[in-house]
């Protein structure tokens, strides 16, 4: 028989938490069946600042997931992002040991530890090691077991973020009663949906332009060379609406939604657009010249702040397949001819996959359908490597004795 | 939940080190109603499993240990009554004489495979059904034989015995035949009689006797009705191979002697001679022969009238 097993997938961000239920088909297909999203209280770029609202605003989109879907969920993939997160890359070195000087498995997995070795700061934690190649004698190789060489390098990309501010995630979680069964950076998950593996190949960098910051993920070779975070996000432009027309936050982000763009178009000076624009009191006509300015500025800002991020690492040569902008950010309209003008490289929008349903394939759900995908190979992984449940395993996990 | 032993906060080298646990005062209305749902479905699921086990557990105490004796205090009730049919004469007062079961015996200590036996052993039953209808009765179904002659065998020095023969050639006593129906059925005589294995009587090579009455029957229901005896004394063989003739003596003549085939032309031609010595006031012939293939030889009885060959 078909094995089933149902897995939820959740980000926690700024403005909205989503929740994914997803199943597992025999460990080769997903189908998405449940649905749940609500409004984020308690989270600023990202982080957690009031544990009960987050914890209700979570816990209300499981809940609508799993009532969508029909059916609990056994363990949740989780995003993290926010700006306490950070990357460095690090590289084990050892010689190689045969009296052949042919690299061996070993040879690899020493370098694994050594890589992985590197202490943190106190209050720290590693969340993921990501493989980013091997050296050979200071030469890149792809696969290097079987080659001849003196000393092999393996080269890791380490991300690691604050453990408080992680664990409170995951208590999050573990107060609705599932458990955490990973945790994926959000640019790593957003990278995985958008970007296609040529375009890994060859060289992509995403951008996840979320509500609170900016996520990225760079490839090359097939792996992931950088990852980080700005602290410029949608709310940002929103903000500076609200001071720059000096209107509330709510007029500011209606105005952004329904009028923004971060391209100055000289053809639209003299254009004004209501406030309100239903002519009640304290309706008034606003220049769209100045809209735009303003959100502009901000984009600028942004791009600005990754262009010197990356340096001579964005360039069409390194990067010959652009950038990806994706997120619920990413969707005001000008921003890509911005970015495009500041980064001097090809920009386009990102879209999700022709498979996922349509409601889903809006940039805003990059990440946590991503975090779905990570969960499937996940699973294909763990049960290649675990044969299926016996018959007492099965009974006592219903009783949540295992 | 899995819960991951933590070594110490200050030490933990991966997020997973990290001890995944709910702290109960932060618990939300969706979480606890989540728990609750589990904890209905756990108690569900454990009642239902319980429920299986104890039913199994007694249902095999039933049946194995209770149902035995439900199951003979059941059967072990009394016989009250049999109920007996025929499609012939038989009732049920010859029923009781013959079968002679003991009353209050117990349902299942009645041999319904002896009863059957021993009612077939009487020859005018040819197969019989019998069958226990719980809580208290045997049905008792018999179809008879139909006796379509009377042989007459001796008895002793001084007496002799009528037995009935059926279709199939089986002799048998008869019991409470109308003698008005009897009467009519003519004796044969001339016959070889074999005894079967199981102690059967049978009239040897009746088929073409039989077929002959039943001809006769269907065509001239007057004509048989008058015949009294049948004579096989000069009848050879059976089937195919059968020769010689079928005699007959009936109330007007003496003797009719029968080819053993094709019998409808020659009861025609039978029919057309009676009538003719009936139209002619002639009340008896001496002895009428249908054997000889389309000459009939047709013998009377008055001098006046000598022995004529006709054509006919």
């Amino acid at each position: 028989m078909t094995q089933r097993r149902f897995i939820g997938a959740v980000e926690i961000g700024t403005s909205k938490v989503v929740a994914l239920v997803g199943q597992l088909i025999g460990e080769r297909s997903l189908n998405i069946i449940g649905l749940g999203q609500s409004t984020a209280l308690g989270v600023k770029k990202g982080e957690i600042t009031d544990f009960r609202s987050v914890s209700n605003s979570t816990h209300a989109a499981i809940s609508t997931a799993e009532k969508s879907a029909g059916v609990p969920i056994e363990g949740v993939y989780l995003s993290q992002s926010g700006f306490h997160l950070e990357g460095f890359s690090n590289r084990g070195s050892v010689t190689v040991s045969s009296s052949s000087n042919v690299v061996r498995a070993e040879d690899i997995r020493r370098g694994v530890e050594e890589a992985k070795r590197k202490a943190l700061p106190p209050g720290r934690v590693f969340i993921h090691h990501v493989q980013s190649g091997f050296l050979l004698d200071g030469r890149e190789v792809e696969k290097p077991i079987g080659m001849r060489g003196d000393q092999i390098e393996v080269c890791y990309w380490h991300l690691h973020g604050d453990e408080k501010k992680i664990s409170d995630h995951l208590h999050v979680i573990n107060g609705y009663g599932v458990p955490v069964q990973d945790m994926i950076v959000s640019s790593i998950a957003s990278g995985s949906m958008i970007a296609t593996e040529s375009e890994k190949q060859h060289g992509v960098l995403v951008l996840d332009v979320g509500c609170g910051t900016t996520d990225y993920v760079l490839y090359r070779g097939g792996r992931i060379l950088k990852t980080g975070v700005v602290g410029i996000g949608g709310d940002h432009f929103t903000n500076d609406l609200s001071l720059g027309l000096r209107i509330s936050a709510k007029q500011a982000e209606k105005l952004k939604l329904d009028f923004g763009k971060a391209e100055i178009d000289d053809s639209d000076k003299g254009d004004y657009v209501w406030l309100i624009g239903d002519l009640t009191i304290g309706d008034r006509p606003i220049p769209k010249l100045a809209i735009y300015k303003i959100l502009n500025a901000r984009a600028v800002e942004l791009f600005s702040i990754l262009l010197k991020e990356f340096g001579p690492l964005l360039t069409s040569d390194q990067v010959p397949a652009g950038v990806i902008l994706t997120g619920g950010g990413s969707r005001m309209e000008g921003l890509i001819s911005v970015a495009t003008g500041i980064l001097g490289i090809a920009v386009r929008a990102g879209e999700n996959p022709l498979w996922v349903r349509e409601d889903l394939r809006k940039p805003e759900y990059s990440t946590v359908l991503g975090l779905l995908h990570y969960g499937l190979t996940a699973q294909q992984t763990e049960t290649e490597e675990n044969p299926s449940d016996g018959l007492m395993k099965k009974v006592a996990r219903i009783f949540n004795l295992v | 939940m899995k819960k991951i032993e933590k070594k110490d906060s200050s030490e933990a080298k991966s997020w997973r080190d990290i001890r995944q646990t709910a702290e109960k005062e932060l618990v939300t209305r969706f979480a606890l109603r989540r728990r609750r749902v589990s904890l209905f479905r756990k108690v569900g699921i454990t009642l239902v499993g319980m429920g299986v086990v104890t039913g199994f557990g007694y249902g095999g105490y039933y049946v194995f240990v209770e149902g035995k004796e439900v199951i003979s205090s059941k059967t072990s009730e009394n016989l009250r009554s049999i109920k007996f049919g025929s499609d012939g004469v038989l009732d049920s007062d010859w029923a009781d004489k013959w079968i002679e079961i003991r009353p209050e015996t117990g349902m299942m200590d009645v041999d319904i495979y002896e009863i059957k036996s021993r009612l077939e052993k009487f020859r005018q039953i040819k197969t019989a059904t019998v069958t226990r209808r719980f809580p208290d009765e045997i049905h008792i179904f018999v179809r008879e034989r139909e006796p379509i002659l009377r042989v007459r065998t001796k008895a002793d020095k001084l007496s002799y015995e009528d037995f009935f023969v059926g279709r199939d050639g089986v002799v048998f006593k008869g019991w409470n035949y109308l003698p008005e129906s009897i009467d009519a059925l003519p004796y044969i005589g001339g016959v070889k009689f074999i005894r079967e294995k199981d102690g059967t009587r049978k009239v040897e090579g009746i088929s073409r006797i039989v077929e002959l009455l039943d001809v006769t029957r269907n065509q001239y229901l007057g004509m048989v009705e008058e015949w009294r005896v049948v004579s096989c004394e000069d009848y050879l063989g059976e089937g195919s191979s059968c020769r010689g003739m079928i005699k007959i003596r009936s109330n007007n003549v003496r003797e009719i002697a029968f080819s053993p085939v094709e019998f409808p032309a020659q009861l025609e031609k039978l029919n057309r001679i009676l009538k003719q010595a009936r139209d002619w006031g002639i009340q008896y012939l001496k002895r009428v022969d249908l054997s000889k293939g389309d000459q009939v030889v047709v013998e009377f009885y008055s001098k006046l009238n000598p022995k004529m060959h006709t054509n006919l």
